[in-house]
């Protein structure tokens, strides 16, 4: 019964995941204080058990033991010694990743076997950051290590961000776990209010969309012309809401337990430049990168050599900004590569977007004396929809890569766009594409209220607005979208809830 | 001194702000603790509600009603796949001779489908004989078309046998979970619904076949597809993991004091199935239960007419006689007691009411004149068939219409022209040109003589 209910995978959009939340809630309410941190550690490793089997949770704790121990070695030791030992941890974590991503990926690519015992596990991607980010925060001083066990695993292994996390930041959120404040009936609400947004994200509107999406890039010869680009408008969608989605309900378990986990979305189609967009879009993952690779790569004797030599060439004003360029291309490649060791990878989420925001800062000016002479108000409401409007197409360019099977089918995909192709705009031509006209006018529909509900977010929270509410209005509103997710929602036979598409890194 | 302690008081004082503070925060903990369980009993009572509206309702028309007739009202129950569907009806067999039953059979099911619809069957009613058709014995797979039985299945309520039955046909995870929580499958029905799926929510349709199904076709067989396969001659192999249900069915039964009997349904089938089928007599000796193997019964059945679609189920006329032929054999075997008359079974006569009634509209609401005459049998009906001078019947329909007439159904007159009669509903055969029909038949109640059905036909 048991594997009935969570499955032979347990996977975070489903009723198994629920159960299990609502397991661990229970447990961890009625928990005297210094419990609390032992049931989050049992939880951590449960989950991951469920979720990666045997194999995941065993790398899941050789990565945790890593971490933990580096942490307080590298604390305990000094001079070239602790350098040492920080890369020895260091190195050693970064191994585990490798070993069971970028292994098997190179293994195929050269056509040799992927041994059996290599497993795939989920989000070690997202935990491996964390864990490295501690013993740097450790290695800088930033923060003391953590000297219980239990502490540690409940924090770098913390189950609702094992999958697609968000990546978190030690010094400020290991206070949280070390107070284990008991959550109260607010933070159980509010977090199932978000978890069921989540649900509605991801299975209302991720999933129909990824309907058109797989119908397109699956056979993009037949689907070419306005369909490519349809589907990649909704590949960026689907993207968003899925892992958006993910993140509502990794943050609503967060805040059933009493933990306020960082957002990694912040109205990302609003940006109006690249590099607002990545301030916007899978921030702490952003925010980890910054901190750990881009600043101290740019105080590296490395590039402040070339900065001298950059400035002494071309001047204080021009030569200033190359050190920094490098960085981000440098910067880009490794976020490129932690995607997948792929080219779509590197290119697509990496330093495509790299060249695109050099070139916006290169074109600034340009721009700017482009928008005096065409009398444009900038900072006026159409200026400010055209740059949002840039941005997105700039966003889809690196998407197609993305979203594309290999290199090679993205390229295709590139020149498919211009074929002229314009099928979609008959009945026929979209009805082709698998989603029917009933389930088109729920995504239309599932869209507008996710673009208004985010709309009034910027104002003022909207669960808080809710909970103004009379009690049956809020209550005809929770069971409303609850019976939503259950009768629209692209889940059982016939359908296969992809699993969140960020899980698989 | 008050000797009532208030909370933090030692001395044992009041202090009526803490009683009073302490009384609010009580109270405020225990109203949002009964917020939430009401708000999840609501959330919960409204997912039963659309999981009933959103349910596919052929199973609650097939198996809904076998909950509704009291616990252990049926003297027999019969398992098997469609054939067993399609060839007993439970309230012809209560008609001649007293006996009450449910057809429990499933479409497409195997052995082990059937076995564990009657261990799911016995658990609320317990009859005094389990009559099992072993069609498919032979095979080795323990299941082959699963959509279909969720015809059968949807509607049995979740249980612990219920479980174990998934568990045990299905390794798919995903299977097991639509068969236990069949909204898993039918939210996507969505689409599909009508007021019809709410209306039947509140006002499920009734079964008046108690569970078997009615066809009124005729189809001539195959005849290259006959196996002559003499009697006993069996595959001559290991029993099949369909023979070990078969086995486990028996056991069962003697277990919970039900009387075991094993059937094979007449039917032309390829050498495999008949075979499989002889096989079974070694299995019914070695248990020591009996077995009837219909198909070498001569004369039980006409495969020209009796039965629909390709020989493959029995239609009205072959059930008719195949039921009679059974409920003698279970009322001799078993003395199994006339219910009829008794007050203490007065319901049934309500059924047997209905089921005539339904008689009556299929009759009526035949679309072909063999359709029409199939529906005589079994029915307290009695027909008049006026054929056009020079209009010949086909093959299968002349045999059908002969049986009737020699059963007394039928009365058959060749005319130059019809006799006027406004109550007739004109029928064109489907796809054919409208012309001059070329049949006229009227249908009455054979004691009181009222109109049940009236059509001219055109062929």
């Amino acid at each position: 019964m048991l594997e009935i209910i969570f499955g032979k995978q347990l996977s975070m959009i489903s009723a198994g995941f629920l159960i299990f939340c609502a397991l661990i809630v229970f447990f961890y309410r009625i928990a005297p204080g210094r419990l609390r941190t032992a049931v989050l550690c049992a939880a951590n490793l449960g989950f991951m058990y469920l979720a990666g089997g045997r194999e995941g949770m065993l790398l899941l704790v050789l990565s945790l033991l890593a971490g933990y121990t580096g942490c307080l070695v590298v604390e305990s030791t000094r001079g070239w010694m602790k350098t040492v030992w920080f890369a020895i941890f260091l190195t050693g974590i970064f191994a585990l990743l490798a070993l069971c991503r970028y292994v098997p990926f190179f293994l195929a690519q050269g056509g040799l076997q992927v041994p059996v015992w290599l497993p795939e596990v989920p989000g070690i991607s997202f935990y491996t950051l964390t864990i490295a980010a501690c013993l740097i925060q450790v290695y800088w001083g930033g923060m003391r290590a953590e000297r219980s066990v239990v502490r540690f695993t409940a924090f770098a292994g913390f189950f609702p961000t094992l999958s697609s996390g968000p990546v978190m930041d030690p010094p400020s959120m290991l206070r949280q776990f070390r107070l284990a404040a008991r959550p109260d009936y607010n933070h159980i609400t509010s977090g199932a209010q978000r978890i069921l947004w989540g649900f509605f994200k991801k299975l209302v509107i991720s999933e129909r969309l990824a309907v058109l999406v797989n119908a397109v890039y699956g056979d993009y010869h037949t689907y070419s012309g306005w369909y490519i680009l349809m589907a990649t408008g909704a590949f960026a969608l689907q993207l968003y809401t899925d892992f958006s989605g993910c993140m509502d309900i990794a943050c609503g378990a967060g805040e059933m337990l009493g933990f306020t986990l960082p957002e990694n979305f912040d109205l990302p189609f609003l940006a109006e430049t690249e590099s607002e967009l990545w301030r916007r879009w899978h921030i702490t993952l952003g925010e980890w990168f910054k901190n750990y690779v881009m600043y101290p790569l740019l105080k590296s004797p490395a590039l402040l050599k070339v900065r001298e030599l950059s400035i002494s060439r071309f001047g204080k004003r021009k030569g200033k900004q190359i050190p920094p360029r490098i960085a981000m291309l440098v910067l880009w490649f490794l976020i490129g590569f932690w995607h997948g060791g792929g080219l779509k990878f590197i290119i697509g989420s990496g330093l495509l977007h790299a060249c695109l925001m050099i070139l916006g800062q290169l074109l600034e000016p340009a721009a700017h004396r482009i928008n005096v002479m065409l009398h444009v108000t900038e900072g006026g409401t159409l200026n400010r929809w055209f740059r949002r409007a840039r941005t997105f197409l700039c966003l889809c360019s690196g998407f197609v890569f993305f979203r594309a099977d290999t290199f090679r089918d993205a390229l295709g995909l590139y020149r498919g766009m211009f074929s002229g192709n314009r099928a979609l705009f008959s009945a026929e031509g979209y009805l082709a594409l698998g989603l029917d006209g009933k389930d088109s006018v729920i995504l239309v529909l599932s869209l507008f209220l996710l673009f208004a509900l985010e709309r009034l977010h910027r104002k003022a929270s909207v669960r808080s607005r809710v909970s103004a509410l009379s009690l049956p209005v809020r209550w005809t509103l929770y069971l409303a979208m609850f019976l939503c997710v259950a009768v629209f929602g692209m889940y059982g036979p016939g359908y296969q809830a992809s699993a969140f598409i960020y899980a698989k890194f | 001194m008050n000797s009532r302690r208030t909370i933090g008081s030692r001395s044992g004082n009041h202090h009526p702000e803490l009683i009073l503070t302490f009384g609010m925060q009580m109270s405020l903990k225990t109203k949002k603790y009964m917020k939430t369980a009401a708000f999840v009993l609501t959330a919960a009572l409204l997912l039963q509600f659309v999981s009933a509206v959103c349910i596919d309702k052929q199973s609650q028309e097939r198996m809904g009603y076998f909950y509704r007739y009291p616990e252990d009202s049926y003297d027999v129950m019969y398992f098997g796949p469609s054939h067993m569907l399609f060839g007993i009806y439970p309230m012809r067999i209560w008609e001649q001779y007293g006996i009450t039953g449910y057809n429990c059979a499933g479409y497409d099911a195997s052995m082990p489908i059937c076995y564990w619809m009657f261990r799911q069957m016995i658990k609320t009613h317990r009859p005094k004989v389990a009559v099992l058709d072993v069609l498919n014995s032979e095979r080795v797979d323990k299941w082959w078309d699963v959509q279909v039985t969720h015809i059968t299945w949807d509607r049995i309520p979740f249980s612990r046998t219920k479980v174990w039955a998934v568990r045990d046909l299905f390794s798919d995870i995903a299977m097991q979970r639509e068969y236990l929580f069949p909204f898993y499958l039918y939210h996507n029905r969505w689409k599909e619904l009508t007021a019809q799926d709410v209306i039947r929510v509140f006002r499920p349709v009734e079964n008046v076949d108690m569970g078997a199904v009615a066809d009124g076709r005729v189809a001539p067989p195959d005849y290259e597809e006959d196996a002559d396969v003499p009697q006993y001659q069996g595959t001559g192999s290991e029993d099949t993991v369909n023979i070990e249900y078969i086995r486990r069915f028996i056991h069962d039964c003697r277990e919970n004091d039900i009387q075991p009997v094993l059937v094979f349904l007449p039917y032309m089938g390829v050498k495999e199935n008949l075979e499989g089928a002889n096989e079974i007599y070694r299995v019914a000796e070695e248990e020591g239960v009996p077995y009837l193997n219909m198909v070498y019964e001569d004369g039980l059945v006409d495969y020209d007419s009796d039965f629909s679609e390709a020989t493959v189920h029995l239609n009205v006329a072959g059930a008719t006689k195949v039921s009679d032929y059974l409920g003698q054999y279970l009322a001799d075997t078993f003395a199994l007691e006339d219910h009829r008359g008794d007050p203490a079974y007065q319901q049934w006569e309500e059924y047997d009411r209905r089921y005539r009634s339904a008689f009556n509209e299929r009759a009526a609401d035949a679309g072909t004149l063999v359709q029409c005459v199939n529906f005589l049998f079994g029915s307290a009906n009695t027909a008049e068939l006026e054929i056009r001078k020079g209009a010949v019947p086909e093959q299968p329909e002349q045999k059908l219409l002969k049986e009737a007439e020699e059963a007394g159904l039928l009365r058959v007159r060749e005319v130059e022209q019809f006799s006027p009669d406004p109550d007739c509903v004109a029928e064109t055969a489907e796809g054919k040109e409208a012309g001059l029909p070329e049949y006229h038949i009227t249908v009455r109640d054979k004691d009181t003589g009222q109109l049940v059905a009236g059509h001219y036909y055109a062929e």
